[in-house]
């Protein structure tokens, strides 16, 4: 067993390349905010991975997460697109990115703390 | 590694050219005669988007946008009255070039709000790749 087969470590690791999956979908939707006939596409991976963390560190590897399509059309143009909330979801993946960055980085400090068999 | 970069580059050419789009047709809001013999025709632009591959590291996220296509406006010339104007006709009306300026004026801030919020998604994932550069720091 390695050093970050944890369930936490799979977990952060799990977050990362999640959110970074969400993050190209956003960029999808902000570049498609004048296409007409275009329909949103949001990444929810959080009920899975929640799930996922009883059932050990093999299972949050695989956790994909499921992509939803918002069709409801607010503009005459039948897209779907919202500005607000799409600005709002980029806010919200970036901060969990930044979160999990540092959670994992905690995660090697530990490492480190142990290894060299003394405290920093 | 950087596809989200990818897509929101494909954004940023796609509204510029929508604002050099509207930049061309206030530029001739009053050209009467173009080559084609006609007044001036409002332009606008296309966009559809690129689709998502089916594998791959960006396999289900779709690569963006293009403008597909620049067309010309079929709505009608609107006429004014202008009997001197070499280029009356005989009831002494001249054809103007059907831009709308509203219509260009919306165009335009609509354009460059989605400029705005794609150079923000730009922004935000070159600080997601930074960011993973201090992994393990």
């Amino acid at each position: 067993m390695g050093l970050f087969d944890t369930v936490s470590s799979q977990a952060v690791v799990a977050a990362l390349n999640l959110s970074r999956k969400a993050e190209g979908l956003i960029a999808n939707n902000l570049a498609n905010y004048d296409t007409p006939g275009y329909k949103t596409e949001t990444l929810s991976f959080q009920g899975q991975l929640k799930q996922a963390l009883s059932q050990g560190p093999a299972q949050i590897a695989q956790v994909q997460g499921q992509v939803a399509v918002n069709t409801l059309s607010l503009q005459p143009d039948l897209n779907s697109v919202s500005l607000t909330q799409q600005t709002t979801d980029l806010a919200k993946t970036q901060l969990l990115y930044e979160t999990a960055v540092q959670a994992f980085n905690y995660k090697v400090t530990e490492v480190k703390i142990v290894s060299e068999g003394q405290a920093q | 590694m950087f596809d989200a970069m990818q897509i929101t580059s494909t954004a940023l050419s796609a509204e510029s050219v929508r604002l050099d789009l509207v930049a061309n047709n206030l530029a001739n809001a009053t050209t009467t005669k173009t080559s084609s013999g006609f007044p001036y025709q409002s332009e606008s632009a296309v966009l559809a988007s690129l689709p998502a591959p089916n594998r791959g590291a960006d396999a289900g996220v779709g690569q963006g946008v293009v403008v597909s296509a620049i067309l010309s406006s079929q709505a009608p010339f609107p006429e004014t009255y202008d009997p001197s104007s070499p280029l009356a006709n005989a009831q002494g009306y001249v054809a103007e070039p059907n831009v709308s300026l509203s219509a260009q004026m919306v165009d335009m801030a609509e354009a460059s709000q989605a400029y705005q919020a794609n150079a923000n998604a730009f922004t935000a994932d070159k600080n997601m790749v930074l960011k993973a550069l201090t992994l393990g720091a």
